[in-house]
């Protein structure tokens, strides 16, 4: 009889050499996991059964929708209404434009939930227009990055849906613990932004005029309006977040193709295309991960690993510091999904003996994953920003550091604060 | 070869595309007919919509694979030396296909017991075969798509450069 520890260190062995030889992260995790079950004698049909079981879950159903509204949003022309909407109410500040990108970034985070998304999408116009205005390509590319890792903290969030998905807690309760925390996020990394553009003299355009915003703003309201009908339509019992994601592309289809007219109705198919695309790769990452996470369960690899954080110590603060060092390493290396399900086993058990607030935990661990967004060696965020800005990846690395400190100043804050993070979903209730 | 593979690409987007547009459309609607009574009630679609999601999520795994965007970690070995990075692809290609295919056999086997035993969803009592069904052809599908790719960069590339020398 094989035990728990051998299958265990047999499991994540061939995950990571897996991982470094550039196997995708899904068959990674697949493949590992079949090898253990098959040390185990476990049934092999299991391999199957759980992927196709950890796809067909209501609750995940959101999540293609919710990419297809980002997209929609974003090709009806929604991102550079915002930046020109933001860029004339900011106006002369010290970082201006460097403020600019962290605005929309937190804007555009309530339109989408996906952090790479969000820097494909703004970076492609800030990064060149901070450029032109004499910043730092490296910068520019690094705070884009940064700043587009907020999408997992402000609904709508995938990492959101995943875990209220595997913890079982109210997704609704999610989005609204996530806004706080959210702009904590936008707020330290926009000091920093201030603070760098003031030492290297980068100053903004004079305010616009009353009359310039008010135009500006009208053009931009549609995409304004967006979050607001996610979260107005959730919480007014109009609609289920489930079903929000949906209401959403169809407000983004009318919005592109009737009020903006910057979507024609033969691009819609295209760009489904697109979205069940960028979803499917989500959902493989899902569906493989929740095989692997079925073999650490069923061995009782989780159990064992839960039990051994609580006899290592009881303490709550130690406890999650114990998650913030391992979620910020692990984040280094795997995407957020594949985090969340090797991750959420192990740990919700221990939370819940600690007395922590589910959702309040649920948003610690996105912070974690969201820092590990634009964290070398691998932030996906940093892959598509560097590539934005046409600079090596590491040229990028100096940069992004300081908005890394930033972060992590406000995951202390998030991690320590449980009001910050609840105080919304219980005013809801 | 090319053009059957480009027929069932579009074919693949086509179905994938539909059945998104499907989602939408039934999730808009359920949300209509509850608020506004019309006599029609499309709440009792969620098991339709999963059945859509199922086969969104993968008919769109080959069409990823295809477009290369299946998440990886590139960092080791982009640093390896060429003869190194091909030994590597390769090992890469053999671990996805053996695991595709094992997926894809068992996959076969647990919609045939699905089929056999006449197992029905619980609210609308839909056949489950048609959802599982969509975990094989998904192997199948991608299994090709990474021949291609393979073909495409690894194997013709690699012809190229002995031609050029």
């Amino acid at each position: 009889m094989i035990t728990a520890g051998t299958i265990a260190l047999i499991l994540f062995i061939t995950f990571f050499v897996l991982l470094f030889l550039d196997v995708p992260i899904a068959i990674g995790l697949g493949a590992s996991a079949l090898i253990a079950l098959l040390l185990t004698g476990k049934p092999l049909l299991m391999t199957a059964m759980m992927m196709y079981a950890s796809v067909e879950k209501f609750g995940l159903l959101s999540i293609p929708l919710f990419v297809l509204a980002g997209i929609i949003l974003e090709r009806g022309g929604i991102s550079d209404r915002l930046i020109r909407l933001s860029s004339l109410v900011i106006g002369p500040v010290w970082g201006s434009l460097a403020l600019v990108t962290v605005v929309v970034g937190v804007i555009f985070a309530g339109i989408s939930g996906s952090g790479p998304a969000d820097v494909a999408a703004l970076g492609a116009i800030l990064i060149p227009a901070m450029v032109k205005r004499g910043y730092n390509k490296n910068f520019a590319a690094g705070i884009m990055a940064s700043a587009g890792s907020i999408a997992i903290i402000v609904p709508p969030s995938i990492a959101f849906i995943v875990y209220g998905v595997l913890a079982e807690v109210s997704i609704g309760d999610m989005f609204l613990a996530g806004i706080v925390p959210g702009l904590l996020l936008g707020i330290v990394m926009g000091v920093y932004a201030y603070m760098y553009g003031k030492k290297h003299g980068h100053m903004g355009d004079p305010r616009g005029s009353a009359k310039e915003i008010w135009v500006a703003f009208k053009d931009a309201i549609w995409g304004l309006m967006a979050p607001g009908i996610i979260l107005g339509g959730i919480y007014g019992g109009i609609f289920t977040p489930e079903e929000a994601a949906g209401v959403v592309v169809v407000y983004g289809v009318i919005v592109g193709l009737f009020i903006y007219k910057t979507i024609k109705v033969k691009d819609i198919w295209n760009i489904t295309v697109d979205a069940g695309i960028s979803s499917a790769v989500v959902m493989f990452v899902v569906s493989a991960a929740g095989l692997f996470s079925f073999v650490i369960m069923s061995q009782g690899i989780a159990m064992k690993a839960s039990q051994a954080l609580i006899a290592f110590s009881t303490n709550k603060w130690f406890f999650l510091l114990a998650v913030n060092i391992i979620l910020l390493i692990a984040g280094c290396f795997l995407d957020a999904i594949s985090i969340f399900y090797i991750t959420v086993p192990i740990f919700i058990p221990v939370a819940r003996a600690m007395g922590i607030d589910l959702v309040h935990f649920g948003i610690i661990m996105s912070v974690n994953l969201a820092i590990g967004l634009f964290t070398p060696p691998v932030g996906v965020n940093l892959y598509v920003a560097a590539n934005l800005a046409k600079v090596p990846l590491k040229d990028i690395i100096r940069y992004v550091v300081p908005f890394i400190i930033a972060s992590v100043v406000a995951l202390i804050i998030i991690s320590v604060w449980p009001a910050l993070s609840l105080t919304l979903p219980h005013l809801a209730h | 070869m090319r053009k059957v593979l480009n027929a069932l690409r579009y074919l693949e987007e086509g179905l994938m595309a539909l059945a998104v547009l499907c989602v939408v459309l039934i999730n808009f609607a359920s949300i209509v007919t509850r608020e506004i009574d019309i006599g029609i009630q499309f709440g009792q679609a969620q098991e339709v919509m999963l059945l859509m999601f199922v086969w969104i999520t993968f008919l769109g795994i080959p069409l990823a694979a295809r477009k290369k965007s299946h998440l990886g970690l590139s960092i080791l070995t982009d640093a390896l030396p060429p003869k190194a990075k091909k030994a590597a692809a390769h090992v890469k290609l053999a671990v996805s296909i053996w695991f595709l295919i094992t997926l894809g056999w068992f996959g076969l086997l647990m919609v045939m017991k699905e089929y056999q035993s006449l197992q029905k969803t619980p609210s609308l009592g839909l056949p489950l075969w048609p959802f599982g069904s969509a975990i094989v052809v998904s192997a199948v599908l991608t299994v090709i798509r990474l021949l291609e790719v393979a073909y495409d960069e690894l194997w013709h590339k690699q012809s190229g450069e002995v031609t050029q020398q």
